[in-house]
């Protein structure tokens, strides 16, 4: 890559983030009205006020964690499927029904049901499971794809055990799309979390923050919370990409 | 002595052998020449044992067997040294950097299969089968990629290792010099029938072997 074209690659971002603000300020100056749009100033301001809070960041510390346990079973479940679909054609004829179904599930319907049926701290967590394995499952399958057959066929014929097949071979190879996938994976959970928090009122957490702050008009600090979770997935997915780079070094 | 008895292959309507016989003697290199379609690929195919087949196949150990491959089949994700080490598990990293040497890419050990030019992948590729040390070897269009001066280089290392300690080697070529170079035995293949074995290699072979496939 050109010295220019990386120049231009890490100041573009930044610009169109400054474009962003700027219209939001113009916009917000010309409203002229914090209760419908609070200014970048008011926004930064309510930013500051919960990194001071305690309870934000229990509340942060919660949404995270059933975040985590949402995609970690998710995550599993993606990866065993995947896995057994790539050995067995009937396996993918068996689940390709129930991957549709759940692709299809109304998201909210979905935590009505769940609300009734379980408690409003786990019906979150299985509504981000539902929604996030279709996508995960598909990606985790793409990554096993990338060990063709032609390459098991050379493992065969040079009697690599089954061991050094799935660790030096199959796994090395899906880990830059797997990784990419976790990072994509982790971040949309959050965003699916905090929403099915808020339907299910669930208590102390982001979700119940964000309802907070819609019962008492705090519209600064309902964007503030919203900004801090944008952020918050940005941060993973950048990260996961950036070990997605690395793990495919021998790309290039 | 390895034998092919009654071998029947087809991929759909398309009949590739039909009661196909042969005999090959052990520790020699037969060399099958043939044109496209004529089914030498899928005759080193049915002795690994990687496509279903009717018929008898005896005179080979499924696990002493190694092969290069027509796509070079090197795992993207390892470096060259660790491509030969995930073959070869036993062989030292000395065995390793010579053989490399003798191809000429002794500097390429740390290198990822992306970062090589085709003809350096395809001697990776020869280093891995011959690290092996099996009693059968495969080669589907060895030399492949290669240009002259290597592909005399690396028919002379296969004959001195041929000399030093001999091993049935099966070679797949389209490539009448290179045939009559390195071949013990030539078989010419035509629509899955032999329409040439000789194994008497002499100054005529070149001439004798173009007449026959220049005729087709």
């Amino acid at each position: 890559m050109k010295k220019v074209d990386k120049i231009l690659n890490l100041i573009l971002p930044v610009l169109t983030i400054a474009c962003i603000f700027l219209v939001w300020g113009i916009t917000a100056k010309s409203v002229d009205n914090p209760f419908i749009l609070p200014s970048v100033r008011e926004v930064a301001i309510s930013c500051g006020a919960l990194f001071k809070d305690k309870a934000f960041y229990l509340a942060l510390l919660k949404t995270l964690l059933s975040s985590l346990i949402a995609f970690l079973i998710s995550f599993a479940l993606a990866f065993l499927t995947a896995y057994l679909t790539k050995k067995s054609a009937k396996a993918e004829v068996i689940l390709r029904p129930i991957i549709a179904i759940i692709r299809a599930l109304p998201t909210v319907a979905v935590v009505l049901m769940l609300y009734l049926w379980t408690t409003s701290d786990i019906a979150p967590v299985v509504v981000t499971m539902l929604v996030v394995y279709p996508t995960l499952y598909q990606n985790v399958k793409q990554a096993l794809d990338t060990t063709d057959d032609y390459t098991l066929e050379m493992c065969k014929i040079f009697n690599v055990s089954k061991k050094d097949v799935l660790l030096k071979v199959q796994l090395p190879l899906a880990a830059p799309d797997l990784l990419s996938a976790i990072g994509s994976g982790l971040s949309l959970n959050l965003k699916l979390m905090v929403a099915a928090e808020v339907l299910s009122s669930t208590a102390n957490c982001l979700g119940f923050m964000l309802n907070q702050s819609k019962i008492y008009y705090e519209q600064a600090t309902l964007i503030a919370l919203v900004v801090i979770v944008i952020a918050v997935g940005l941060i993973i997915d950048g990260a996961f990409n950036l070990l997605s780079k690395k793990a495919g070094k021998w790309k290039c | 002595m390895l034998k092919i008895e009654n071998l029947t292959k087809k991929y759909g309507d398309k009949t590739v052998y039909e009661n196909f016989n042969l005999e090959i003697e052990k520790d020699k290199i037969t060399v099958i020449l043939g044109e496209s379609g004529s089914g030498k690929t899928t005759l080193l195919n049915v002795l690994a044992h990687l496509i279903d087949y009717q018929g008898t196949v005896s005179g080979i150990e499924n696990d002493k067997i190694s092969f290069v491959f027509w796509q070079n089949r090197l795992v993207d994700c390892l470096t060259v040294i660790k491509n030969l080490k995930l073959t070869n598990p036993t062989v030292t990293d000395e065995e390793i950097i010579k053989i490399l040497t003798e191809l000429g890419i002794g500097d390429t050990i740390n290198l990822y299969p992306k970062s090589l030019s085709a003809g350096m992948q395809r001697r990776v590729a020869i280093a891995r089968a011959l690290l092996k040390k099996a009693p059968l070897v495969l080669m589907d269009e060895p030399f492949i990629n290669l240009d002259l001066a290597l592909k005399l280089r690396l028919i002379n290392l296969i004959k001195d290792r041929q000399k030093n300690a001999p091993t049935t080697a099966i070679i797949v070529t389209h490539d009448i010099k290179e045939a009559v170079l390195i071949a013990d035995r030539i078989i010419v293949l035509a629509n899955g029938k032999i329409i040439y074995d000789d194994n008497n290699i002499c100054d005529k072979t070149e001439d004798k072997l173009f007449d026959i496939l220049s005729k087709r």
